[in-house]
């Protein structure tokens, strides 16, 4: 592992703006030579409109990683949300407020339990949120038995398939979320408390901070998270669809590794979380447009959650000296 | 005295070490022979420990070098001083909780064979040894259900049974009774008629007079000097001890004080200190001085929420609530933490984070914090206090440990409350800042606070405080003025009070705790009978409602789908007795599919042996690359897993991308083979768990096992290769979840990558029901079958009373949580929590590379 000495000469921006920038034009620069249909507006267009789902998944699960825990039950509240919210709207616009509301009471009901879960019966976050995953996709098959029906109501579609000013919707409510949130986490006293907490949560405790309260709260954005990105899809596909959720539970924590936050808590922010997705976008886009099996797209991810963990570790170690 | 010969066992030559800004050790020389007791004493900080550490081998000298028997040695782990003979008694508790005593005390040394031992043999051995003690503990019973003094009990029956040549004691005496004392003592001097030589480290003088031949003062990392114990007295060690030179000038104290602000009446805590009375005036700095451990540091973490105590504190005539941090600090109480790295500082975070982060809402408005307004308080900290730093954006982290204590300083300078808590403000900080801390902590005072300081340096206490209370055995025993203290008087007062623990122990009945065989069994056993009963319920339930249920042929469509899960969870268990987690199990399972469907065919070019053993080695690939990301790599489990997860999701959707391929029939009639109606593929599998469950409770595997899983740290220092059993367990696991898909993949008679997916969370499931506790060290293989058995059984049983499939995710995940939540309520979580910090800090230092 040489890298150590080339860290300490890069220059401070590298450090200040993230890593993950640098990764994602590089990636997107490589990916554009080698297959130029990349680069043309319309794929830039589509990118950011499938990123969004992603992204606005991936902006509850920093939270959760930077309170230093982890959150695999996302990918049931997006299954669960896809189905309730088509099989509630059925078609109709005045069933859109109820379908919503249901769906995010259920989704922060989830977070809620996870986070009770994990602080007061101090079950670890990983068997938690993986028992819950099964337990809310559960829940959704049971509750379609298996046949989802139901479908969005056409007022609904601008959402995920309208375009303003030329701009996917989806991609203007991402970024929109994300930049709001990323300022916000950096400048309330809530968002410093995550921090805090997830830096050092006995510390955190000796300052008079309610750790128990901000665990729970940051699961309850992950899950509320998880169900706006679900919300956002279904109205991008329309349908109701099982296990939809399913390709979220790796990818939200892969985006939110590759952008800078760490496994251990404390370090990191939403912002990074945005590179993040692109990255990750960018790469499957691209793996499916030089036709590669979707398998390879898996082992890329799980290289790369691996090998962001290794460099953000050396990053942070020639950052503390 | 006695039979005593001249030869020198052990001899240190010229050690020196230091630490960053501390010079521990200087040029020291000492030497103990055959058959003495020889006791090493001198004050907090004089480098006792230090010098104990480099003659086990926790860290290495500077220079100087170890002889025994006049032989130059090394000893790089504290496994190599172990293999020389010496070993050590400490005064925390290094014993494995999970295990009983006479696993503790046989460790890695288990009587009888070099794989399977003699349990018999080893309570037996154990048993005599704890007797021999006067203590009346059964061998048989868990370490963590043990009292402190008797866990000290057994860690020093654990180094009788070295019949070491050289034994190191560090207070042992500080969690005993003075009739455990006596017998200890007994047998000490017993030993050394045998020859064994003693160094025994004691801050009690009666009993350092009392037993030790020659007595070694040791005060500012140097020898003092050596005298026989029969020719002194406790004065002249004192006189020894004390009379460092002054190297800081202390601020002057003040002239008068105000109001009374702190009073505490009737402090009390069950097991750490009794009787505690004191008040604070405004202006006042009360010292709180004594041997470290007696209880000083538990008191005043009790005034901040920290520790539980009963008695009444008031505030400023009024009583205060104090049982958490937060009340605390509402009451108008700050604590200022010893420990500044773990309690303290946030290190990743700005300078300006660390020193804002309590008072955020005073520059807030809607919940948004006024970065402006922040900046320009926490800049006027930064000036006020002199921190050195080119920037207060810059992680406190990169800080010297003097400019760190200086910004914990400043967040609490920033805004005063009504009484400040100082716990060692200077420890690990350079002169001058100490200097700067002294004046800061006096101004503090000055503005009408009160202040407490809690120290283990004599001189600050007796230069900085208008009032020094000494505490010893857990009350206050002296209180002394700061302007008449003196060295003498605070040292001699905390080393020669005689402990009242006397009367506590002797009035205690001891009870001859001898185990019952029943009770032996149903602690190990108690959730895999709880899991039988819930079987026999749902059996008898189903057989109710269905009657096709009770047939062997549902037997052995029972049994069928038992064996890949029970294969499975065998691996599982494996890596979660260890602490940790496998979560690439269900996609290893769906790549061995994939791969049998193309080496384990008709027209294969394999032979089906061939095929087979490609299909376990892909497993143990997997398992080793799990085994190097978190041993080399030191990537922590879960991510390790999640990362291989979907490697080799992907890579058995390259292999087999949709379901396909003809598994050899010959194959097939192997797996399915029966033997009456029983399949043989779940009478290997129920073979193997009788094994595994043999080895856990009579294989010197199995303690590993569980001694890696319960305190790593622990087991390493006992020179267990806890790297390889690791990566063992994980490679282990890789192969089980390899077997596993040989059967899945015979059952569906071709590849599926989806077909395995389930079973990383039935896995764990069936383990974690099965009574395995997440954190490690507790498992059985019965409780694992069984929690296997349970998952199938709930499962075929829903269908016998149609219910809908899908429920099945719904119990699964209920039924884990449900479990762990109940275990881990359990257990004693302050312990496990610190352990668990124990294992980080060792992880982190990178001890365990050397392994």
């Amino acid at each position: 592992m040489k890298p150590t000495k080339s860290f300490s000469t890069l220059p401070e921006s590298f450090n200040r703006i993230g890593a993950v920038w640098f990764a994602v034009a590089g990636l997107y620069a490589l990916a554009s030579i080698h297959s130029p249909a990349m680069f043309q507006y319309g794929q830039v267009l589509n990118l950011l409109q499938v990123a969004a789902f992603l992204g606005i998944i991936a902006i509850g699960q920093t939270f959760v990683l930077l309170v230093g825990g982890i959150d695999l039950s996302q990918a049931g509240v997006v299954t669960l949300v896809n189905i309730l919210s088509t099989s509630i709207m059925v078609g109709k616009a005045e069933n859109i407020v109820e379908a919503v509301i249901l769906c995010l009471f259920v989704s922060l009901f989830v977070g809620f339990i996870n986070g009770l879960l994990i602080t007061i019966f101090r079950v670890t976050p990983l068997i938690t949120t993986l028992s819950m995953n099964s337990l809310v996709y559960g829940s959704a098959l049971v509750y379609t038995g298996g046949m989802p029906h139901g479908k969005i109501a056409p007022a609904f579609e601008f959402l995920g398939q309208g375009h303003f000013l030329g701009i996917p919707v989806t991609g203007i409510v991402w970024l929109t979320l994300a930049i709001s949130i990323g300022y916000a986490s950096l400048h309330t006293i809530y968002g410093r408390w995550i921090y805090a907490v997830g830096a050092n949560p006995q510390a955190a405790r000796l300052m008079g901070i309610p750790v128990n309260s901000v665990l729970i709260s940051a699961y309850m954005m992950s899950s509320l998270f998880a169900c706006l990105g679900a919300l956002v899809l279904t109205s991008y596909i329309g349908l109701p669809s099982l296990g939809i959720g399913d390709q979220f539970l790796l990818t939200s924590i892969a985006a939110v590794v590759v952008g800078g936050t760490a496994l251990t808590g404390g370090v990191g922010s939403v912002f990074g979380t945005i590179g993040g997705t692109l990255f990750i976008t960018i790469l499957s886009s691209y793996t499916r447009l030089i036709n590669q099996p979707i398998g390879i797209q898996f082992m890329l991810q799980g290289l790369i959650i691996a090998l962001s963990v290794l460099m953000y570790r050396l990053v942070q170690k020639n950052r503390l000296g | 005295m006695i039979e005593k010969t001249n030869k020198t066992a052990i001899a240190v030559k010229g050690i020196s070490k230091s630490f960053p800004g501390v010079q521990a050790l200087k040029n020291v020389s000492f030497e103990c022979k055959k058959g003495e007791i020889h006791a090493l004493i001198g004050e907090n900080g004089a480098g006792k420990s230090t010098l104990m550490k480099i003659i086990e081998g926790v860290f290495p000298a500077d220079e100087g070098s170890i002889f025994m028997d006049g032989k130059p040695v090394f000893f790089r782990q504290p496994s190599d001083s172990l293999a020389h003979g010496i070993t050590m008694v400490y005064q925390d508790s290094n014993l494995i909780e999970d295990l009983d005593v006479a696993q503790n005390i046989w460790l890695g040394r288990e009587p009888g064979g070099r794989f399977i031992f003699n349990r018999k043999k080893m309570n037996h051995q154990a048993q005599q040894l704890v007797e021999k003690l006067g203590e009346k503990i059964d061998a048989r019973s868990l370490v963590s259900e043990l009292s402190v003094s008797e866990k000290q009990i057994v860690e020093i029956a654990r180094a009788l049974s070295f019949d070491s040549q050289i034994l190191i004691l560090d207070e042992p005496t500080s969690t005993l009774g003075a009739s455990e004392s006596q017998r200890l003592f007994d047998i000490l001097d017993h030993l050394r008629r045998q020859g064994t030589s003693i160094i025994f480290i004691s801050h009690r003088l009666p009993e350092v007079l009392s037993i030790a031949d020659r007595i070694t003062v040791l005060k500012d990392g140097e020898i003092v000097g050596t005298v026989s114990s029969s020719s002194t007295n406790s004065d002249e060690i004192v006189t020894m001890m004390v009379g460092r030179t002054l190297d800081t000038a202390f601020p002057p104290r003040a002239q008068s004080f105000g109001e009374k602000i702190l009073e505490v009446k009737n402090l009390q805590s069950s097991s750490s200190f009794h009787n505690v009375n004191f008040s604070v005036r405004s202006g006042e700095i009360l010292g709180i001085g004594g041997i470290q451990g007696n209880g000083q540091q538990e008191i005043v973490r009790s005034l901040f929420g920290l520790c539980s105590s009963e008695g009444t504190v008031t505030i400023d005539g009024a009583e205060a609530d104090l049982s958490s941090p937060s009340k605390a600090i509402q009451s108008g109480v700050i604590y200022v933490a010893a420990d500044r790295r773990k309690e303290g500082l946030f290190l990743p975070h700005s300078i300006r984070k660390n020193i804002s982060v309590p008072h955020l809402s005073k520059w807030s408005h809607l919940g948004f914090v006024n970065r402006k307004a922040e900046k320009k308080s926490v800049l006027e900290q930064i000036n006020a206090l002199k921190i050195r730093t080119p920037s207060d954006e810059k992680s406190v982290g990169m800080l010297s440990g003097g400019n760190q204590q200086k910004v914990v300083f400043a967040r609490w300078y920033l805004a005063k409350t009504r009484v400040y808590i100082f716990d060692e403000p200077t420890q690990g900080v350079d002169v001058a800042t100490k200097l700067e801390i002294y004046r800061l902590i006096r101004e503090m005072a000055a503005e009408g606070i009160a202040v407490i300081v809690l120290s283990s340096d004599v001189m600050e206490l007796n230069g900085l405080c208008d009032r020094i209370l000494v505490v010893a055995h857990g009350t206050v025993v002296d209180e002394v003025a700061g302007a008449d203290a003196t060295e003498e008087r605070v040292i001699g007062s905390a080393v020669t009070a005689e402990s009242d623990k006397t009367q506590l122990s002797e009035t205690q009945v001891r009870q001859t705790n001898t185990l019952s065989k029943t009770s032996i069994f149903l602690k190990r056993y108690a959730p895999s009978l709880l899991l039988l009963a819930l079987l026999l319920v749902i059996g008898g339930f189903t057989a109710n409602k269905s009657p096709y249920f009770l047939t062997s042929r549902n037997f052995a469509s029972l049994a069928i789908l038992i064996a890949p899960l029970a294969l499975a969870a065998f691996g599982q268990m494996l890596v979660i007795t260890l602490g940790g987690i496998d979560l690439s199990m269900g996609p290893t399972i769906s790549m061995t599919t994939a791969i049998a469907s193309f080496t384990i065919i008709g027209e294969s070019v394999f032979s089906i042996v061939t095929g087979v053993l490609i299909c376990l080695a892909a497993g143990i690939v997997v398992g080793l690359l799990n085994g190097i990301l978190i041993r080399v790599f030191k990537i922590s489990d879960l991510v390790s897993t999640l990362a291989t997860y979907s490697i080799i999701y992907g890579l058995a959707l390259v292999i087999r991308p949709t379901p396909g391929g003809l598994i050899n029939f010959d194959f097939l009639d192997f797996v399915e083979f029966r033997w009456g109606v029983v399949p043989v593929v779940f009478i290997i599998t129920v073979l193997l768990y009788v094994g595994l469950e043999f080895l856990l409770l009579r294989g010197t595997i199995g303690t590993k096992l569980y001694a890696t899983g319960s305190n790593e740290y622990v087991a390493f220092n006992l020179g267990i290769r806890v790297g390889w059993v690791r990566v063992g367990a994980y490679i282990f696991s890789g192969l089980t979840a390899s077997l596993a898909g040989l059967v899945v993949a015979a059952r569906i008679g071709s590849g599926d990558v989806q077909s395995g997916l389930p079973f990383t969370i039935t896995s764990i499931t069936a383990v974690v029901v099965g009574g395995a506790s997440i954190f490690g060290g507790r498992s059985t293989a019965v409780g694992t079958f069984l929690g296997v058995t349970l998952v199938i059984f709930i499962q075929n049983s829903l269908n016998f009373l149609h219910v809908s499939a899908y429920w099945q995710y719904i119990w699964a995940g209920g039924l884990t949580l449900f479990a762990v939540a109940i275990y881990s309520l359990q257990t004693e979580t302050p312990i496990k929590w610190q352990q668990q910090l124990k294992q980080i800090n060792f992880l982190s230092s990178g001890k365990a590379q050397k392994s």
